[in-house]
């Protein structure tokens, strides 16, 4: 009776197993016989598969990371740029800190004659660029603003009724490079510019508006191939020349009048522009299978077909998570190509041992993420920690001292820190621009902290801290060792920076720290946030800068305060008008020399006060097969596919 | 009525004691279990006087370059960040044997208890604890530590290392979702037992529920713990290093067993065996505690000639 | 029996609306949502070049956060197509007050709405069945292969405790929960694995692949999926990339529940009655395979049926050390890029499972111990 009803249950649960494990191969379309019919050829057991003529070259790249979307006006992810270089080719490249066209026929600058600088008259009702606000206002009767004017100093004016003022607008004009097309044969024209620009500015599409609203005034289409792009009158950008270069988007398609026309809404949603978006550029996308890998065929209607781009004839993006497998799967020859998205800095000791043994060959270069130490020298009022109470011997707050700012600086082997934590990848920085960076002011204009313990604790003593008790740690003398908290968000990374720092700072200069380390929660915004609520004492964590130097992060109007809602960068508190003078002229320039020249007037300002210690430039790793040939990591270009095209398999 | 009542009771109460005796004669008669105890006081010995036996200092980190093998200075090499191995683990049981053993006995006595409970009342009372369990194991861990980590960043033990106050938070944590296995281990078991026949004999005397409870359910009901505990003690090693990510984990550079494994990942490749040392650590700690288990309960067995 | 399955179906869904409203109350007011993401995003471009308060208001309709925690739970069990009837369009989100179409119904009408993140604009629902096969045929050969192989270990090291074949098994069970999941992973892969596995370089054995589901284009050379000619995609494919994590997963489990097997039947072998059938002249195999291993099964059922959660929810890191795409490894990475749909969708899915895991042991329970009644 019993084992009746026993068996009954496990015969049960037996048959539901099997027919779990049934469903599932079943569900993929596996097409049973069919593929090994095809096969067959292949199939008998020659070691030496014969050389097929056309045998199709076929890449894969494995990414760390599986893009969420393709969808162009969706987040702007590293994953998400990889695949679309192969579906677009860019608008333009950005490498070794310059820009070079590709949908373009050129670069708008003022000496080719693509941008132009009109002074243009101005009054009551006209939307202008107001620099104070950094926002796009509409001039009313009574207030005063500052207008930028083409040649020389801007211009403070109190707007009156009737008056007219000149101010300088930027217009560049971009012509599309001959045989463009869509996948689909249809030809690339600017009324997919314009859709394209419409989409982005409508307010269906959740974007950063500012490029729409504050940079733009309009843009104009001028013919089939050609568009002018208005800058905001009175905006001005040292990267004008491509600031107006907008990607297309099918109209044919989704545009009014398309064979499938949608809303910006309805776009954000939609299962094809997410995922199997039109391409133009070298390849097209065949197959997503969701979690595993993208399969993009090499695109016929490309225009660069007839000079035989691209090399190959696939390319599959396999997505790896785990950076002990991607390597695996590198070794194996199961990948050809391993992204600059996967942690390699921490397994360079087992790429370099395979690099020996023939299986692959990494690329290292220094990025524009820079991992740094930020001092908090502007706590907020509610702060208790060592950063508000310790105080140098005059009374003052030490964190706001710059002698104790650069005895840390002293007391630091950032090379050291270099070669422990990141196996020598990383490449020490001294300011917040790469040293190989072109508007890097250069090593003899600005202060360098090179490792000297003795000169830190010389500082550190004028500051009023020895160590009077003899317990190896600075105090004082009444008590107060030195010793705050050290708060970063938490990863392999960091952990180690961390524990190195301490030891350093401990062994070198009798300097205590305690390590914290946080989540996510860690960049929260303030007034709760930790380091933008200006409420920890010595942070760390990491920029990651475009091409133009980011002197704008320590700016006074970045310190995140109540003001502007604690959404600002300054999180160091930073305060000084020379160096706000510089970066915002820098930031504005239009001529080189001038924006130069104030880059390195800039640098030099913050290398003296140190507000925030560089540790490193973060490398960019990338590893290849040996088989592979044309794959050329930028310290700029974001993305290791800029050149997708030129990829190709040697075997 | 009286008379039959004392003698029960007197009978109770001479066999209870006789009884400890003979357990504990038994007991020391199992050999292995022996052993076991001798290396769990000898692990404990370890933590407690580390800073005597440890012949380096773990936090030092010296010259020799990271992940070198052993030498005669180092004799289980350096690790990552040049430290001395040997003496990190040594100072890593501190903390790693506190936080298992006090989370799997903790989490496992008020399993037991509440499980006990549910299995032998039934009706109501076991509806609202099942479905509480049911409540608990449906609830996502990971946001709810990150939830409430802020909250539990702030707790501190005055008068204690910062290590050590995190360790206390981290066993909270460990044991408020550590309860429900045993609990519905031990439920199984008493739903069983209750209608066995001793039970309803016990009864019959008129034994009151919690006295049955106590005296039969839950030492009939041991086995399945025994094991759940002894499997729980790596288990819980592991898993505090895990809660560091989520940012209140005990923060390097204190070594903790976990940690220890946790950092080898890199290096598997070349040196698979640096997992070896915390893991054969885990692995004595938690083997010896299976043993001892085993030798308690042969030794409550009267009916097994030892 | 009936009315106590009425009663407790009542009380299961109670659990399990109550479960999931804390579910996403939680996960809605853990620190660092999606919103906060964007905002973290922003920083350190041109001042105020990235998102306005006003940016992420519309990215908060967008995604129906504006709604706060209690509409935002209304919604996701109901769906939001009603509210304007309600005359409150305003807790709609932006598209489905612009397209009705796209308005999302709710759980209750199996719409478990779209994915935010993981795969921007895709149905929930999708998300979860192009990981659900992967994780199902991980899952089901891993926990059959080990029932099949835990039992016997356990009844047999019960059997002959103290034997040393126990001591092996004992062995082995503390070394597979001392060494973490990762390091039999991938020691397995540089064991088995790819073509510098020591099987290839110096046997001269096929390899295994380190990792996948399937290929993507013919297998290499020395593999065993290129002597055995076998296809990209095809189910030989699959099964023969599923041996490695099937392996690492199953060794875990076995090792488990041959502790609990091992541990009751040893329990059961001291009952008296046991004593009686053998003192009686039953066969040894009789004695316990009728009448010990029945009441030997309790615990065990208790640790299997909470297997069922899990068959579902995956293995997260055998998962990501296979790079085996399935649900474990899904929700890990939702939860991280605060992708609550779906997150929420496989929470609500699990609460289901535990309570109907919970259920069925008690309904076993009553099987192998008639004696248990539930009224």
């Amino acid at each position: 009776m019993f084992k009746n009803r026993l068996l009954t249950v496990l015969g049960l649960l037996v048959v539901a197993t099997m027919i779990l494990a049934a469903c599932g191969p079943a569900a993929t379309p596996a097409e049973p016989g069919e593929p090994e019919a095809t096969e067959s050829p292949e199939v008998p057991a020659t070691p030496e598969p014969t050389e097929a003529p056309a045998e199709p070259k076929v890449m894969v790249a494995c990414l760390a990371q599986e893009p969420k979307t393709l969808y162009l006006y969706s987040e702007s992810a590293l994953v998400k740029t990889f695949v679309l270089d192969a579906l677009y080719d860019g608008t333009f490249d950005s490498r070794s800190y310059d820009y070079q066209p590709v949908l373009y026929t050129d670069l708008a600058t003022f000496e080719n004659g693509g941008s132009v600088k009109n002074t243009i008259e101005v009054g009551v009702g006209d939307v202008v660029y107001d620099p104070a606000q950094d926002a796009a206002v509409t001039l009313e009767a009574g207030m005063t603003i500052s207008l930028n004017q083409a040649e020389g100093d801007p211009l403070e004016v109190t707007v009156e009724e009737g008056k007219k003022y000149p101010v300088v607008q930027i217009v560049s004009t971009f012509t599309l490079v001959d045989g463009v097309t869509w996948e689909d044969g249809t030809p690339v024209t600017t009324a997919d510019i314009e859709f394209s620009y419409n989409v982005g500015a409508s307010p269906d599409t959740p974007v950063s508006k500012y490029f729409y609203t504050t940079q733009t005034q309009k843009i104009e289409v001028v013919d089939e191939k050609t568009y002018k792009y208005y800058f905001m009158p009175g905006f001005t950008s040292g990267t004008y020349f491509v600031d107006g270069m907008i990607t297309p988007l099918p109209n044919h398609v989704y545009g009014e009048g398309g064979s499938r026309p949608l809303t910006p809404a309805e776009m954000l949603n939609d299962e094809e522009v997410n995922r199997d978006p039109l391409a133009f550029g070298p390849f097209k996308l065949v197959e997503w299978v969701a979690g595993d890998h993208i399969t993009l065929e090499k695109n016929p209607t490309y225009w660069r077909a007839s000079e035989g781009l691209p090399h190959l004839d696939q390319l599959i993006y396999r997505f790896i998570p785990d950076t002990n497998q991607l390597i695996a799967q590198l070794a194996s020859g199961e990948c050809d190509l391993g992204t600059q998205d996967a942690a390699f800095e921490g397994s360079l000791p087992l790429i370099r041992q395979f690099e020996a043994e023939g299986l692959m060959i990494p690329q290292v270069v220094a990025g524009t993420v820079f991992e740094h130490l930020d001092f908090n020298t502007l706590p907020v009022e509610s702060y208790q920690g060592a950063a508000a109470t310790l105080k140098a011997s005059d009374g003052e707050r030490l964190f706001a001292k710059k002698e104790f700012r650069q005895a840390i600086a002293y007391c630091l082997d950032r090379q050291a820190i270099v070669d422990q934590a990141t196996n020598g990848a990383a490449l020490v920085q001294h300011t917040y621009t790469a040293s190989d960076h072109p508007l890097y002011a250069g090593d003899e204009n600005i202060t360098i902290y090179e490792f000297n313990p003795d000169k830190g604790k010389e500082l550190l003593a004028s500051l009023g801290w020895t160590d009077t008790d003899g317990d190896g740690i600075l105090d004082d003398g009444k008590g107060t060792k030195l010793s705050f908290i050290h708060s970063t968000r938490t990863n392999p990374l960091r952990e180690k920076v961390t524990q190195i720092v301490q030891a350093q700072l401990k062994d070198n200069c009798g300097i205590e720290t305690k390590i914290e380390l946080y989540g996510g929660e860690y960049f929260a915004d303030g007034p709760d946030g930790l380091v933008f609520g200006r409420q920890y004492d010595m942070g760390e964590f990491a920029w990651l800068t475009g091409v133009e130097p980011p002197c704008n992060l320590y700016i006074t109007t970045q310190i995140p305060n109540e003001v502007n809602g604690w959404g600002a960068s300054n999180n160091v508190g930073f305060s000084n008008p020379e160096f706000d003078a510089a970066c915002n002229a820098a930031l504005q320039a239009l001529d080189e020399e001038t924006k130069a020249a104030q880059h390195a007037l800039a640098q030099k300002i913050f290398t003296e006060y140190l507000p925030s210690l560089p540790l490193f430039a973060r490398a960019k790793i990338l590893v290849t097969r040996p088989e592979v040939v044309g794959v050329i990591m930028d310290p700029t270009a974001n993305s290791e596919f800029w050149n997708v095209e030129n990829f190709d398999i040697t075997r | 009525m009286a008379v039959v009542e004392l003698q029960r009771e007197t009978l109770l109460t001479v066999k209870e004691e006789s009884q400890f005796v003979v357990v504990m004669r038994r007991f020391l008669r199992h050999r292995l279990a022996i052993l076991a105890l001798i290396v769990i006081a000898v692990f404990i010995f370890i933590a407690v006087f580390a800073h005597v036996i440890a012949p380096y200092d773990p936090y030092k980190q010296n010259l020799a370059p990271s992940y070198s093998g052993p030498s005669p200075e180092h004799i289980l090499g350096v690790d990552e960040l040049g430290r001395d191995i040997f003496s990190r683990l040594i100072y890593a049981a501190r903390l790693s044997l506190f936080v298992t053993l006090v989370v799997n006995f903790t989490s496992e006595t008020i399993g037991m208890f509440i499980g006990a409970i549910s299995g032998y009342f039934r009706g109501w009372v076991d509806s609202v604890i099942q479905r509480t369990v049911e409540f608990m194991l449906t609830l996502p861990t990971l946001p709810l530590l990150l939830f409430f980590s802020s909250l539990l960043r702030g707790i501190t033990v005055p008068g204690l290392p910062d290590e050590w106050s995190k360790a206390i938070v981290i066993s909270g944590v460990l044991i408020a979702f550590g309860w429900m296995g045993s609990t519905r281990l031990v439920r199984g078991m008493v739903l069983s037992l209750r209608e066995q026949e001793f039970a309803q004999a016990a009864r019959a005397l008129g034994m009151g529920d919690w006295g049955i409870i106590v005296r039969h359910m839950i030492p009939n009901s041991l086995a399945p713990v025994i094991v759940n505990l002894t499997l729980g003690l790596g288990t819980v090693i592991v898993l505090e290093a895990a809660l560091s990510f989520l940012g209140f984990g005990i923060t390097p550079p204190v070594p903790t067993w976990g940690n220890m494994l946790q950092n080898v990942q890199e290096r598997m490749w070349q040196q698979p065996w640096l997992a070896f040392y915390p893991g054969l650590c885990i692995f004595l700690v938690s083997i010896s505690f299976n043993y001892v288990g085993d030798g308690l309960r042969d030794a409550l067995d009267p009916r097994l000639k030892l | 029996m009936t009315n106590y399955l009425i009663r407790r179906f009542f009380q299961m869904s109670l659990v399990v609306i109550v479960a999931s409203m804390a579910i996403y109350f939680l996960l809605y007011l853990a620190p660092g949502g999606p919103l906060d993401e964007l905002r973290v995003a922003s920083r350190g471009g041109r001042p105020n070049q990235g998102f306005t308060e006003a940016d992420i208001q519309r990215i908060a309709e967008y995604l129906g956060l504006h709604r706060g925690p209690f509409w935002g739970y209304i919604a996701w069990l109901t769906g939001e197509d009603w509210l304007d009837d309600i005359g409150r369009a305003d807790l709609q989100t932006s598209t489905c007050r612009a397209v009705p179409q796209t308005c999302s119904l709710g759980v209750l009408r199996g719409d478990f709405g779209v994915s935010w993140q993981v795969a921007r604009g895709q149905p929930v629902s999708e998300v979860l069945l192009s990981r659900l096969r992967n994780t199902l045929i991980l899952m089901v050969s891993a926990t059959v292969i080990s029932l099949a192989v835990a039992i016997p270990i356990g009844i047999y090291s019960a059997v002959h405790q103290y034997s040393r074949l126990d001591y092996v098994f004992t062995t082995f069970t503390f070394f597979g929960t001392a060494m973490p999941v990762f390091w039999f992973g991938l020691m397995m892969i540089i064991l088995f694995g790819g073509n510098q596995s020591p099987i290839y370089k110096v046997l001269g054995l096929p390899y295994l692949p380190t990792g996948n589901v399937t290929l993507v284009r013919p297998p290499l050379p020395g593999s065993l999926e290129a002597l055995l000619g076998i296809s990209p995609g095809s189910w030989q494919d699959i099964a023969i990339h599923a041996i490695l994590p099937t392996t690492v997963l199953s060794l875990l489990y076995m090792a488990g529940w041959s502790r609990f097997m091992r541990s009751s039947m040893l329990e059961v072998l001291r009952q008296d009655y046991i004593r009686v059938a053998r003192a009686k002249g039953l066969r040894e195999r009789v004695v316990i395979y009728k009448h010990a291993l029945r009441n030997a099964l309790i615990p065990l059922i208790t640790i299997v049926v909470f297997q069922i959660p899990g068959i579902f929810g995956g293995a997260t890191i055998t998962e990501t050390v296979f790079n085996w795409p399935g649900m474990g490894f899904l929700y890990v990475y939702a939860l991280g890029a605060n992708d609550y749909p779906v997150a929420m969708a496989f929470l609500f899915i699990s609460a289901i499972l535990v309570v109907i895991a919970s259920l069925l042991g008690d309904i076993l329970y009553t099987v192998v111990d008639p004696r248990i009644r539930f009224s």
